[in-house]
């Protein structure tokens, strides 16, 4: 096997660069005001962005994990706008963005009758449609700046609660330069019926991308968020920054999913958090297929008695690349349950990790937390890690961890070969039904896509 | 031998007592498979200690912990080298127990199985970190790890950090982590029986640690062992 070259990457192409706005390389206290002023953004949120950047100079890079050493910060474009106005509609948008969506089968996607696509080309969202039904509803689906500007008292009353800029040096640097993004906000009772969609894409050497993500899910609201990246292939290495937070209130429902698959060269640094209230339920359903090194885990905060949370999480490396993801859920209140389950393949050198933690507080009595991980190892030249932690402080709680790492069965393979298959083929079959759990919770455009994924992935695995 | 009658213990445990004093000894059992196994005790509570493997095939260590410090542990496995490594943690009071271990797979076939049960009451804390590293090349290697706590008072603290770090493709690894209390059902069954509360209790915990004991194919050990387990548990339930 050999490292991925541009050529073997699925969405390894790349359209001229075409921009109205780039700020300059690096990041001081210029770039920062220079990125607030030319969004009119208020003063609060100008300090707010210089007070981040002083937390983020102040940190030190984490030591556990991935190897970030290599990462120049000074190398790195931090606000790069595309076009200058936003389109209304799809025939607005620039031809090679078009053109860029079409590969990745934007249109298709939006024929089938999703909630509304927002397209994340470069740092702005260019292009946007709601369907009238949501508007109709009360329910805010905006790219984060707009929401900024429309809805200014809920996105202060909540901006950077859930991860403030303190949290680490990433949600500091995401804090201070962050530009689009998602920004959700579902009434009471109101549930939100598809899936909404937006699609984010890095397409400038050495841009970074810092979205912002805020869902609001009100009382008894019910909201489905997809997130799925696909970016070009680049010879110098990228940043991807996001910080995602979402407030579940009193007995709603949020379910977010991502499925990521930066090119091999992006390094993906990501907080989730999310906050669940009284009898809430939260959701993360996250696939890291691409990306040189991942570091995510979508965490779960359950502050109100029976607030119940569930992270899967299904990751895949390939050669040259670290995933090292995972799940946390932090039992603060009386009869939370979280469940995290986790599966793994690494193949050609590829090393994916599970970190994560459950921490049950002493006031959580009757908490229940179950983690599962399974790890699959294709050849001698991967690795698989697990870390678990536990932290237990209460005595009336079921805590449950279980991991397993092997490699696919042999006689499994030789039952599948005696069938008739051929020997890679069996293989996709079987790392497809490893991860079925996950897929099946997939929109349907995305299982297929997924599954196609992974049989190409293991096309050639076998000799 | 004459003058050491009255101190000599029963003909079965004779040659136990002899071979006790390093700690270390054959175990004396009937079927084949067990045959020759060495059992290695680890009790103290301050302890860095690394065990290399290459010629004793197939060996049990058993670390029996009950007041506060910090053990660490590391063994490397040889090729084709079977270990059990057995734990039985009971803490109370204020005491904080540490427990590290480290199964290094450095040779083919090796086979580790670690089972670590804890017992904790009053405001106890037991921590619990323990890494299965299987080394490059190192394939046919099979490892295993639980941890299981119970927690026997509201102010008691479990925190487990397992590891695995898989560095081969072929070999099959597991670890498993579970932290609870009593169930409440048997405790009631086993009041309803007649038994008070902290006999009821006592039971139960001997009936979770046995588990680890009943790994042992010596029953001499297993009965001592139980004993000592008792001691331990009736202290702290009054």
């Amino acid at each position: 096997m050999q490292i991925h070259s541009s050529n073997t990457y699925k969405y390894g192409f790349h359209e001229p660069e075409n921009y109205v706005f780039k700020s300059k390389k690096g990041l001081d206290r210029k770039t920062v005001e220079e990125i607030s002023g030319h969004k009119n953004e208020p003063d609060w949120m100008r300090e707010y962005r210089l007070r981040s950047l002083n937390v983020f100079f102040g940190k030190k890079l984490p030591e556990w994990g991935g190897d970030l050493s290599k990462i120049d910060f000074n190398d790195i474009y931090y606000y790069i706008k595309p076009t200058g106005e936003k389109a209304k509609s799809w025939k607005d948008l620039p031809k090679e963005i078009r053109d860029t969506y079409d590969k990745i089968g934007v249109p298709e996607a939006e024929k089938k009758y999703l909630g509304g696509v927002s397209a994340q080309y470069e740092s702005e969202v260019v292009y946007k449609s709601i369907q009238k039904t949501l508007s109709q509803k009360g329910v805010v689906f905006l790219d984060m700046d707009s929401g900024f500007r429309e809805y200014p008292d809920l996105v202060k009353e909540y901006f950077g609660t859930v991860v403030p800029p303190q949290d680490n040096k990433f949600a500091a640097l995401n804090s201070s330069v962050w530009s689009g993004g998602s920004f959700i906000y579902v009434p009471k009772g109101i549930k939100v019926e598809l899936p909404l969609q937006a699609y984010f894409r890095i397409n400038a050497a050495n841009m970074g991308q810092f979205e912002r993500t805020l869902i609001i899910a009100d009382e008894g609201s019910f909201v489905h968020y997809v997130e799925g990246c696909t970016a070009p292939i680049y010879s110098s290495d990228s940043l991807h920054s996001a910080v995602v937070e979402i407030i579940v209130k009193r007995g709603a429902r949020v379910r977010y999913t991502t499925i990521q698959n930066w090119s091999n060269n992006v390094y993906n640094l990501v907080t989730k958090r999310m906050k669940i209230e009284e009898e809430g339920i939260g959701e993360w359903v996250d696939g890291n297929i691409g990306s040189k090194l991942t570091m995510k885990y979508p965490s779960l905060y359950l502050v109100g008695p029976g607030a119940r949370g569930e992270i899967l999480s299904v990751a895949y490396a390939g050669p040259g690349q670290h995933q090292d993801a995972g799940g946390k859920a932090m039992h603060f209140a009386p009869y939370t349950t979280s469940k995290i389950t986790s599966k793994s393949i690494s193949k050609g050198g590829g090393r994916t990790s599970y970190r994560g933690l459950v921490r049950v507080l002493p006031n959580a009595v009757g908490a229940k937390s179950k983690v599962v991980c399974d790890a699959l190892i294709m050849d001698p030249k991967s690795r698989s890690d697990t870390y678990p932690t536990m932290d237990i402080k209460q005595m009336e709680s079921q805590i449950e961890h279980e991991a397993t790492v092997s490699k696919i069965g042999d006689e499994q393979l030789f039952y599948l070969t005696s069938r008739g298959l051929t020997a890679s083929d069996a293989e996709a079959m079987i790392v497809n039904g490893f991860i079925e759990p996950f897929v099946k919770e997939l929109p349907l455009e995305y299982a297929v896509e997924l599954n196609r994924l992974i049989q190409m992935e293991m096309e050639g695995n076998i000799g | 031998m004459k003058s050491q009658k009255s101190k000599v213990p029963p003909k079965f445990l004779r040659k136990f007592y002899k071979v006790n004093k390093s700690q270390k000894y054959k175990l004396k059992v009937k079927n084949r498979e067990d045959k020759g196994k060495i059992i290695e005790f680890i009790n103290e509570n301050e302890s860095s200690k690394v065990y290399n493997l290459e010629n004793e095939k197939n060996k049990i260590f058993l670390i029996f912990l009950n007041k506060s410090g910090v053990s660490n542990i590391k063994i490397n496995i040889g090729k084709n080298v079977k270990a059990d490594i057995l734990g039985v943690i009971i803490g109370g009071k204020d005491q904080t127990i540490k427990l590290y271990t480290d199964q290094e797979h450095v040779k083919k076939g090796g086979v580790s199985n670690l089972l670590v049960k804890s017992v904790l009451f009053d405001r106890a804390q037991f921590s619990y970190d323990g890494l299965i590293k299987i080394h490059k090349g190192a394939d046919k290697s099979n490892a295993y790890q639980k941890n299981q706590n119970l927690l026997m008072s509201y102010n008691a603290k479990a925190i487990s950090r397992p590891a695995l770090e898989i560095l081969a493709d072929d070999v099959r690894c597991t670890h498993g982590v579970t932290v609870g209390q009593l169930d409440r059902e048997q405790l009631f069954y086993l009041n309803s029986r007649g038994l008070d509360d902290p006999e009821a209790k006592k039971l139960l915990v001997l009936g979770f640690l046995n588990e680890v004991l009943m790994r042992i194919p010596d029953i001499h050990i297993v009965e001592k062992y139980q004993k000592k387990i008792l001691n331990e548990v009736e202290k702290y339930l009054k």
